[in-house]
Formats: structure tokens, sequence, C-alpha cells
């Protein structure tokens, strides 16, 4: 009974993992699908054979995924089958290479494979030895590559089956270790490898506790503790990461590996108990201490340890200071172990993020049995919990790692939307327990905006406007009702009004406005509905009408250049005839205008525009000292009511060299000033354009130290990666200046009129830009003086090297 | 992530061809003989169940979030020059095609899950639907009403009266 039930739960889980692709296959795809299921329960009727291998592969996976199946059972039966098969080579091979990726990869399940291990090599001491012996050449492999995570659940997993190591098993390669980390320490630990391998080392301590007792003694492991604690550094980047600033942050910023470090010294005073990890050993502990041990082959330290640098990780949660504790307090050891490990799942999972939120969803299922309360229990339902037991929520504890990766700062492992799309996944299979954790996230989250980050802010309006974007738009709008009467640059009030845009532009103004209270109507004016921005020579209060209408029909019908010269010519003339200043910008804000209204219909409208004038603009834009930024300033003016649009034109024109990423920043910082500093868009054109330039000196610098390039090339990289550099420095030297004004009051943020109170909120906002841009040029001089010291062209920028092709005008 | 490729992973990846390609491309093993992997490299994505109402903004705005688009061809009717609910997008890098595989593909665009499948790669032609009316070929016969690629399958909408299930 019970194992049919399990396979049927093993087959439901299947089809949960086989993607998302059945959804969206048209139909008539689906009903094959769906008599292919028929004809099979047809199938299973007759017994058939079933390739051991097969069975074997199935009956590992499936380990501790089912709360229906004793975990012992399954344990014992696979050892069983193991030993029973061991002669056949596709058995050994089979099994020896499914369980080094099952390390690797579903880390949750590292303590029940290492009990399989055990227990097959208290039947047959030739699976324990070949599995020992794999593994630690796969260690190494690690080692010497710096694959640190994969190292680490490698070492976790020989950690977990020290009971059948000779001796002290893996108590020299801890100690050789630590050798390593106090070596890189004293040289300073500006990489961060120092503290990533005190990381490493530390957190395998409550696995080797906590498994089958070995010969590793709890007086060894505290005097390791101890070693580590001496080689701590601080870092200089640190100060620089923290999610929060100001008097108010919702709590101090704490460096994981500090939090580790002091959890495992309480741990030590009080006896190491470490009461959240499972023991499934327990039940075979006397045919463990009767195995054969095995001789613990020796890992040889790397002589060269490559890499870039490993930024300190900050602990972040949106489940702080809750009523009832729903996750555990950051300072405990349980904190640390669980965060660890439903991390690297988020991390090692991407390839496939609705395995991955299945695994979040079954978090409970692979530790200590009553470690969580029950999955789903409603938050006011803590209340009712016994003094003593567990008040963790299993949801909680899932969502919070989800948040920290997306508000890890500088960058997070992957691709922000891979967080965005496991969070949605996550809700999609248990809407009813994720939803309300979700829901108390982004309310934490939103009270805490005045201390937040201003890239993370930012973050969190692109995956809350995205996250919406999965679920027909529905929130809870009214409870924010009262803080549409907040100035618009307060940092609550900004936050809806771009949450909003970043909705629109994820779909369209009348869909989100029917989501929306009527309070919120304001938000999205009837210009966000119109079919296209107006036509400004339209109207007759502006300079040129008439010449601005005759301009559109010559570029619309594609007339010779010399047309549109002697128009643009007789423009200027007579603008100089008037005596107005800078005769010739009203021609150029004339031609932009006009080719922004040509390709306004679609990105590819304008696209093919831009490409078709591109030498005018080009020439227009090197006319005169500030043509450029009058040109980002004409294009925004145009998509003033979709300012969205207009960032995305100008970073096609960036792309076309028409402009330089010095005229866009310039325009943010210097023309749109202080008043735009609240907006989405103006934060997104900066960032988006400081990253470009970022990207291409590091490019560069990649290039630089190609070892196959022949000399004079790299010599020519060289001289580029100089120039980039220079340009780099200049680009933020411009915007810590203009920044840095706005924030002293050097210059007077916002126009006349402005409240006092607003001039504070700006003024934060200057401080709060000058932080997030000081990073970013912090973090590449920090690079790029790794680079230099380490003499060789910076192997670990494993960034996008092709990016920058023939087909990216980014050349400048 | 070179451990990947080399061991079959214990997850299926979301971030390998669907069939349909496998199929097109068994079509023409005899001459391709031992060639090597067109989806190798591919930087492009064939983006099906768009509403017909997605605009290129909306698409550029959900797909830029795995990497910068450099081209985006819409799909058409090949008659009436209208989007018809599907189309190319195409990154810079191999490994944004990928991340769109994994990450984008199967969510929802406009409200609709979305489908993202490699694509070797945009040609002159490709834009405009393959169905006898100019539109996909999936909206020839489709039965059930999809007001966001214009209600009925255009095959039925044309030849039967609506109601015929009832006759």
């Amino acid at each position: 009974m019970v194992d049919r039930g399990g396979r049927y739960e093993r087959d439901n889980r299947e089809r949960d993992r086989g993607g998302y692709r059945d959804q969206g296959r048209p139909q008539h795809f689906k009903k094959r699908r769906y008599q292919d299921d028929e004809e099979r329960d047809y199938r299973q009727q007759r017994p058939r054979y079933e390739d051991p291998m097969v069975r074997l592969r199935k009956d590992v996976l499936a380990i501790a995924e089912s709360p229906l199946i004793k975990v012992e059972d399954s344990i014992r039966s696979i050892a069983k089958s193991l030993s029973a098969h061991w002669d056949h080579e596709a058995i050994r091979k089979g099994f020896v290479t499914l369980i080094k990726t099952l390390v690797v990869e579903q880390p949750f399940k590292i303590p029940f494979v290492a009990a399989i291990v055990l227990c097959a090599n208290a039947q047959k001491h030739e699976i324990g030895k070949l599995v020992l012996d794999e593994f630690a050449a796969q260690l190494q492999e690690y080692l010497d590559q710096c694959e640190w995570r994969n190292f680490k659940l490698t070492l976790r997993f020989m950690g977990s089956i020290s009971c059948m190591l000779d001796g002290e098993g893996v108590a020299t390669l801890l100690n050789d270790l630590a050798n390593l980390t106090g070596d890189l320490a004293a040289e300073g630990g500006s990489s961060g490898l120092s503290e990533e391998l005190s990381y490493v080392i530390l957190i395998t301590i409550p696995y080797i506790l906590t498994a089958a007792p070995g010969g590793i003694t709890e007086e060894f492991l505290a005097t390791l503790i101890e070693r580590l604690e001496g080689m701590q550094v601080p870092s200089a980047v640190e100060p620089l990461l923290s999610p929060y600033t100001g008097p108010n942050a919702p709590y101090p910023t704490m460096n994981n590996t500090s939090l580790l470090l002091n959890a495992l010294k309480d741990e030590a005073a009080s006896g190491f108990k470490f009461e959240i990890l499972a023991r499934p050993w327990e039940p075979f502990l006397a045919e463990l201490e009767a195995a054969t041990k095995h001789f613990f082959p020796t890992i040889t330290m790397p002589t060269a340890l490559e890499g870039g640098t490993i930024f300190p990780k900050i602990y972040f949660s949106v489940f702080q200071g809750a009523v009832y504790e729903t996750v555990p307090p950051p300072t405990s050891i349980t904190s640390t172990i669980l965060r660890d490990s439903i991390g690297d799942t988020i991390g090692l999972l991407d390839f496939n993020r609705i395995a991955c939120a299945r695994f979040l969803i079954d978090v409970d299922c692979y530790f200590s049995p009553n470690a969580f309360i029950k999955r789903a229990t409603p938050f006011d339902k803590i209340s009712e919990i016994p003094e003593g037991k567990s008040t963790w929520k299993p949801e909680d504890i899932c969502v919070d790692a989800i948040f920290t990766n997306i508000f890890q700062l500088p960058q997070p492992e992957h691709k922000l939307v891979y967080y965005h799309a496991t969070l949605t996944e996550v809700c999609k299979l248990a809407p009813q327990a994720v939803a309300p954790s979700l829901g108390r996230a982004i309310r934490y989250l939103y009270r805490n905006l005045e201390s937040m980050d201003v890239e993370l802010r930012y973050r969190f309006i692109d995956w809350f406007a995205h996250h919406l974007s999965n679920f027909g738009y529905t929130w809870k709008w009214t409870e924010w009702i009262p803080d549409l009467e907040l100035s618009k640059v307060h940092p609550k009030r900004s936050f809806i009004q771009e949450a909003v845009e970043k909705e629109i532009r994820l779909s369209f103004a009348n869909r989100i406005k029917s989501t929306l209270p009527e309070q919120y109507c304001g938000l999205v004016p009837e210009d966000k509905e119109k079919e296209l921005p107006d036509f400004k020579f339209e109207s007759d209060d502006i300079a040129f009408p008439e010449e601005g209408k005759q301009l559109l029909n010559l570029i619309r019908q594609k007339a010779p250049n010399e047309e549109v010269d002697t128009l643009m010519n007789a423009i200027t003339d007579a603008a100089n005839n008037k005596g107005l200043s800078d005769p010739s910008k009203y021609a150029r804000d004339m031609y932009m205008t006009c080719i922004c209204h040509i390709g306004a219909k679609s990105l590819s409208h304008v696209l093919s525009c831009i490409e078709r004038c591109k030498d005018k603009l080009t020439q227009l834009g090197q006319e005169f000292p500030q043509a450029q930024r009058q040109i980002v300033g004409t294009v925004m003016r145009y998509w003033a009511d979709q300012p969205g649009i207009g960032a995305n034109v100008i970073d096609k024109l960036l792309n076309y060299s028409i402009l330089t990423p010095l005229s866009v920043i310039e325009w943010v910082i210097l023309d749109a000033g202080g008043e735009a500093l609240p907006r989405g868009h103006a934060w997104e054109m900066v960032n988006t354009t400081t990253r470009k330039v970022v990207l291409r000196t590091r490019n560069l610098a990649s290039a630089r130290g190609g070892d196959d390039l022949p000399e004079e090339q790299i010599a020519i990289a060289e001289q580029q990666h100089e120039v980039a550099k220079v340009e780099q420095a200049e680009l933020f030297r411009v915007v810590m200046e203009g920044l840095g004004r706005y924030e002293d009051g050097g210059v007077v943020v916002g126009k006349e009129g402005t409240s006092g109170e607003d001039v504070v909120w700006l003024k934060w906002w200057a401080a709060s830009w000058l932080r997030a841009l000081k990073r970013q040029s912090d973090i590449e001089e920090a690079e790029e003086a790794m680079r230099v010291s380490a003499g060789t062209g910076g192997g670990a920028m494993e960034e996008d090297g092709e990016k920058e092709d023939e087909d990216n005008a980014m050349e400048v | 992530m070179s451990h990947h490729q080399q061991h079959q992973s214990t997850v299926e990846r979301l971030d390998r061809p669907s069939t349909y390609y496998d199929k097109s491309s068994k079509r023409n093993r005899d001459d391709a003989g031992s060639k090597e992997d067109p989806l190798k490299d591919a930087t492009t994505l064939y983006v099906g169940n768009l509403s017909f109402y997605t605009t290129e903004e909306q698409i550029h705005e959900l797909f830029s979030k795995c990497g910068e688009i450099k081209r985006l061809v819409m799909g058409l009717d090949r008659f009436a020059k209208t989007p018809c609910g599907f189309c190319f997008v195409e990154y810079y890098t191999h490994e944004d095609a990928l991340d769109c595989m994994k990450y984008i593909g199967g969510t929802k665009l406009d409200e609709r899950i979305v489908r993202t499948d490699l694509d070797p790669g945009f040609k002159e032609g490709r834009q405009y639907g393959r169905g006898k009316s100019g539109g996909q070929v999936r909206d020839e016969y489709r039965e059930d009403y999809d007001a966001g690629r214009g209600g009925y399958g255009r095959s039925l909408q044309g030849g039967k009266e609506m109601g015929h299930e009832y006759d």
C-alpha cells in the first residue's frame, strides 16, 4: 500500500517538474498528450521489466521527498538493491555519477544520500570505497577550479559519511583549508576569498557533528572555530553593501560569515545541538559501527587560486521584528543552516525554477520533523501554538531566501528575473500558503522604503510590478490610499507611482486603471491612454510650427538630404535673426521630435527611422557642445507621459553612438535635475548607461590579457582599455559631483517654491543615488586594482565577452 | 556549469529546445548529415501564444529582463500585416537566450502564458503566419474561443455558422 502511494506521489511530482510547456501548447498537442496518459494506464497493468539502474535512479532521486514513505525504509531498500547489483558496472558508475550530481544540485538531500552510502557500505564495503575515492577526486577538482559552492557541498557529503572514514577523516583537510584561509587573510583578504573559505569550513561543522559519529572530535572543531575567528578581516566594500541605511534601518547590517561564526561559538558553549538537521542514520547505528572504515585520500591544496572578488554576503530578511517569530533569529545557527541550504538550492536550480519551487515548498521534508509549523498555518493562528514549540513558517523561510537574493548587493548570482519567476512558481504551487507570506513581505519592504538603498528600491518596484503582472494585477491597493496624500517626492508615494508606471509598461494604461481603486486615477493620466503623443508643432504656441510640420513631411517622405538641410538651415537663420540664443537648437529639436513622432508607433518604427537618419543625427549631435544632451531632452520631452519608452529610445541612440554615455548622464543629473531623482526611468537611464560603460571597460580589460592574441592586438586592446578607463572615471566624476552638489545644498534642488520638506526629501534622494553610484564606481576601481596586482587580464571576468561584437555600436 | 552539461541533471532543464525543433530537424537529417547542432549558439527565440494586441514595447519590457535585446521581429498576418500572436526576440548572447528559456518561458505576458523556443535565427519571410488565412496555423482550426487571438479558429469562423455544434 505504502509503496503504491509513493509511486503515485512521485509520478505527480514528475509531472510538476515536467515544466510549463504543456500550458502554452496548441490544443492538438495537448490532446495527444492526454491520450498518451490513458495508454500509460493501460500499459501499467502489464508486468514489465524495469532496468535496475532506472529503478535505482528513481528511488535515489525521490529520497525523503514524500512524507508518506518512511525515509529509513527507502534508505534500507536502496542500500540493499545497491549491494545486490554492485557487480554490474552500469550500476556502480551510474550510482556514483548520480549521487555526485545530486549533491551539487539538491543539497537538501545530502544527509539522506550519506545515510544510503553508509548503509550500503555496511553491507558491501566496496561501495563505500568506490564512493569515497570518486568523491575525493571530485572534491580535488572543485578545489582546483575554485568552484566554492560545489566544493562546499561535496565536502559536506564527505563530512556526513565521517563514520566510515578511518582515523580523523576530513580533519586534515579542514586544517589545511584553515591554513590556506590564514595565508589569504594575511595578504589582506581583499579578494573576499579568505572570508568565503572560512564560511565553507564553518558551515561544514554542523553536518559533521550531526552525522553518524566519526573520528572528528568536538574539541578539534571548537579549536578550528577559534582559529578561524582570529583570521577574519573586515571587508573594505562591506559598508556600501548594506541594504538599509540611516537611523530608521529595521535592523543593523549583519555579515553572514560573522553570524555563522558567532552562532557556532554559542553552540560550542552549549554543546553543539544543531536540532534543525535530520539524522537519517540513527536507525542504523549498530550496523554502521560494525562496518569497514576507509582511508580518506589526501586532498592537495591548490597553488594558484583563480576567480574574481567574492563580495561579503549581508543578512537580509523581510520578516524581522514581527509579532510572531516566523523565521529563526539571525544570530541562531538554525537561521544560517537553513538560509545556506535553501540559498544553495535556489542558486543551483536556476535551470528549472519549477523544480526549485517544488523543493522550497517541500522544505519541511528535509529537516528535523517538527522543526517547522504545519504548512500554510495562517499567521494569526500562530498564537495558538503551545509554548516551546516551533513557530517557524516554512513559507516565510523560503520567501525570505528568495528575497535575500533579489536584495543582494552588488548583484545576485543570477539575473533578477530568475528570482521573480521562482516566486511566481512558488505562488502557483501553493497559493494559499505563500500569498499571505508575500503580502507581509511586501508590506515590510514598503514600510522600510525610507531606509532602503536606491538600487534595491528599484529592484523592489521591478519585482512587484512583474509579480502582479503574473497574477492579474491584483493587490490590496486600498491600504495605501492614505499615502497618496504624501508629497510626490516622498519615497512611499514615489514607490506607488513608479510601480503603477512599471505595470503599465508591462500592460497598458486602461487595463491597469481598471485594477486600481478610483483614488489612484490621478496616477494614470488621460495622456497615457493616447495612441500617440502629440506632435508639438501642431500647436501654435511654439516657435516655427509650420516649419515643424514641413520637416515632418520631408522626413516621412524620405526627401533628399539637401531639402532637409535647406529647411533646417532656414530655421537656424530665422532664429539667429530673431536674436535667439543657441539658434541651431531649434532645428535640432525639431529634427529629433520628427523622428520620435514618425517612430512613435513602435520600437521597430523608431529604430528603422533612426537607422535611416543616423548620419544626420550623428552630425547634429556633434555640431555643438551641448547638442547631444539637448537631443536626450527632446526625446524625453516627446515621451514625457511614457518616459519608459523615451528611456528605451535613448538607449538605442547610445548603441548607435549618436549619443555618448556622458551626454545621457549629464541630461539626467544636470538637466532633468533633482526633481527627476525619485523617478524610476531616471534611475534606469543612469544605471543602464553606467553599466554599459563598465561592461565595456571590463571586456577591454580581459581582451588585453588574451593569451592567444598577437602582440600588436594586445597593445591596441591595452590602449583602448586605457581610454575606456579614463572615460569611465570621467562619467562617474560627473555623476558624483552633480549629485554631491544636490546633497550638500551647493545647488538648490527642486523648482522655486518647493516646500522645505520636499527639499529635504530631494537631498535624501541625491544622497541615496550617490551611495549607489559610488558603490559601482568603487567596485570597478577595486576590480581594476585586483587585475593589475594579479598581473593577468582578469580571468574572473566572465561577463559576456561576445557582447562587444560589430553589431553593438558602443564604440565611441 | 560545465558539470551540468557533462552529466545528466537530476531534474529536467528548461533551456532545451522543444520537440518542435527536433522534429523539423529530423526531416532534414539526410542532407544535414553530421552537421553540428544549429542551436548550439542560438541567440534568437521564437515566442508564441502572444495576444494579437501585445505591443513591441510590452515584449521589450519583459524580455529585456534577460539581457539587452538586439532585435525584435513581430509575427504578422501575411495578408493584413497585423500582429498575429508570435514574435522573434534576438539577444546579443547565447546565454541570455538560454536564460530567457529558463526564466521567462511559461510565465505571463499581457496575462497570457507565453511559450519560448530556441531558434536558429530569424530569416526574412519567417515573420509571416503560415496559416491559410494569413495568421498562424494554430489559429485556423482552434475550437476554443480566444479573445486575444481573434476569437474562434479562422477556418471554423469562415466555413461554419456559429452554433454549428448544435447541428
